[in-house]
């Protein structure tokens, strides 16, 4: 996803790619990324945990807007099941 | 994962030349946010093999992948979406679809003005794909005909 991430970028569209696989971001290096720790499969969270999929959109809404930094990762502390 | 163990067995398996794309060595692409995300045209972009019942599956038998993508309408009902991809575990999607492709939520946001807008189309890739230059080629020509709806970010999501 860091592929198309760049494309758009370099075509006037800011992107946030959420990420499970930080070795990869780290070589292909997507303009913005949210680390999770969660299961391929799930990256905003488990099933029904509705406060804690809003809470990674959150985070990755004040990417788009926030980051100054190419290449940025933020990693979210939030674990899979976790009660927002 | 281990990137290096990840390597050797596509090495193994599928092409011998196989390396990940590196892009330490070169500029990261940055366009700043013109407005601010509450006055922005927002797209979601999933590599999660989803589709409408209706429209071309992926094709999963390429051992190369499949550089293509599909449209999927932000009112879909996630009864109608199908999953061509093999290389993750549906289970959770399949349970919530949420988990991978929120339009439900992202529509609850605009609903509530923390989002300008949901993009009326929104896209999925598969991915697992080894062919690059044709996933950029689409990647761009997706680009621009998002630009040209004035969507101006995108929240992109891999499975």
């Amino acid at each position: 996803m860091g592929l198309i991430a760049r494309e758009l970028e370099k075509n006037g569209i800011t992107t946030v790619t959420l990420n499970m696989f930080l070795e990869l971001a780290k070589r292909v290096i997507p303009p913005r990324t949210i680390n999770v720790k969660f299961p391929f499969g799930a990256p905003f969270g488990d099933p029904n945990n509705k406060k804690l999929q809003l809470k990674v959109i959150q985070k990755a809404l004040e990417m788009l807007e926030n980051s100054n930094k190419p290449g940025e990762i933020n990693e979210l502390p939030y674990d899979w099941r976790d009660k927002i | 994962m281990d990137i290096k163990k990840t390597i050797n067995f596509m090495r193994e398996n599928v092409d011998p030349d196989f390396d990940f794309v590196d892009n330490s060595n070169r500029e990261v692409p940055f366009t700043k946010l013109k407005k601010n995300i509450k006055n922005t045209k927002l797209v979601l972009i999933s590599s999660g093999g989803f589709h409408l019942k209706d429209d071309e599956s992926f094709d999963t038998e390429d051992p190369y992948g499949d550089p293509s993508y599909r449209l999927i309408p932000k009112e879909t009902n996630p009864d109608l979406i199908e999953i061509s991809h093999t290389h993750y575990d549906h289970k959770y999607v399949k349970k919530d679809l949420n988990c991978a492709f929120p339009l439900e939520l992202l529509r609850g946001l605009e609903r509530e003005d923390i989002i300008g807008r949901l993009a009326e189309e929104n896209y999925s890739f598969m991915g697992y794909c080894l062919k690059t230059e044709e996933l950029k080629e689409n990647a761009q020509k997706l680009a621009r005909k998002l630009f040209s709806k004035n969507v101006k970010a995108a929240l992109i999501a891999p499975t």
